[in-house]
């Protein structure tokens, strides 16, 4: 009996050692941004590759009429906001896919009714083409369709994307669990 | 035994429950709150709470409790611009519904003032709907 307590008790020691020790494996790189654009932001600033340069960021593309998934990912993009607001190395990066509609303007007040800092959460708006272009290099579908709610069909997913402009993760900006999982790969590459 | 009292109670009481079921009112009976989660709920919240300064809530609407006759216009083509709410003024837009029935749109109406004012909102017609929404802008 002793003797089977005391292989238990060295079992589970040596479990939770190497729990203890274990290191976090990195996030994948995905890809590569590595398009240099130029985008004007809610403040009428612009906005280029060299704003996020030696950042980490999070990028996602919308549009500010969007009644389907839109709002959703906002509100899980205010989440990512919140979580990391002190840390000046992490910056969004949110695109209008409707740029005809989404003017500065449009995108200031947009801004301000989510209470949240410019220099922190970009809102950019521009060429109609560049933007589209962007989307595609991140790998992310965008596409005007007239027959669907609001005349957009787009990719709600958020990109992870490194200091080295590695893209890290894809994660559903529909979904608080991989919301959370960002969160979590966000502090974990933070730290690097 | 003479069955015929019996069946012609039967037939009498089968008859009442028929006419009582056709006259029943149109109730929500989860199609109001289906609508509601279908074209409100993405933006206003699953309670009504609305979101930041971004999208109002609908608790505490005084459009909703006391200006029915400006929400069929409202819910079916948007705002746009300057728009009064429970918690300041707002300057944005707010996409519409132009798929939404008459039929739909009251029945949304009723089940949107039942659940977010506070006192009792009599219920619209849709034939005030219908009305109200020929005065759209």
């Amino acid at each position: 009996m002793r003797l089977f307590l005391f292989i238990l008790f060295l079992t589970a020691a040596l479990f939770f050692a190497s729990g203890c020790n274990r290191e976090q494996q990195p996030l994948p790189i995905m890809g590569t941004i590595d398009k240099d654009f130029r985008f004007t932001n809610q403040d009428n600033q612009v906005v280029t590759a060299d704003t996020f340069k030696d950042k980490v960021y999070v990028a996602d593309f919308f549009f500010t009429s969007c009644p389907t998934i839109c709002p959703i990912m906002k509100s899980q993009m205010v989440r990512v906001y919140e979580a990391f607001l002190g840390e000046p190395e992490l910056l969004l990066l949110s695109h209008s896919i409707d740029p005809d509609h989404d003017t500065v303007a449009v995108l200031h007040n947009f801004a301000e009714g989510l209470e949240v800092d410019s220099e922190k959460w970009h809102f950019v708006t521009g060429d109609k083409e560049a933007i589209y272009a962007m989307a595609k290099h991140y790998m992310l579908g965008v596409k005007e369709e007239k027959q669907a709610p609001g005349g957009y069909i787009h990719s709600g997913s958020f990109c992870l994307i490194d200091r080295q402009g590695g893209i890290r993760g894809y994660y559903d900006g529909t979904d608080t669990d991989e919301v959370d999982q960002l969160i979590a790969d966000l502090r974990q590459l933070l730290d690097e | 035994m003479n069955r015929q009292p019996v069946q012609r109670a039967g037939g009498i009481f089968s008859l009442v429950l028929i006419i009582f079921l056709y006259c029943q009112p149109v109730q929500a009976s989860g199609n109001g709150d289906r609508l509601f989660k279908a074209s409100c709920a993405q933006c206003h919240g699953a309670q009504g709470q609305g979101f930041r300064k971004l999208y109002p809530p609908l608790t505490g609407s005084t459009v909703l409790a006391a200006q029915p006759s400006r929400l069929p216009c409202l819910i079916r083509f948007g705002i746009k611009g300057r728009f009064r709410t429970a918690t300041g003024r707002l300057n944005l837009s707010m996409p519409g519904n132009p798929w939404l029935k008459e039929g739909e749109l009251t029945e949304l109406i009723n089940y949107l003032r039942s659940r977010f004012t506070t006192s009792p909102a009599p219920s619209v017609t849709m034939e005030q709907v219908a009305g109200w929404l020929k005065g759209c802008p």
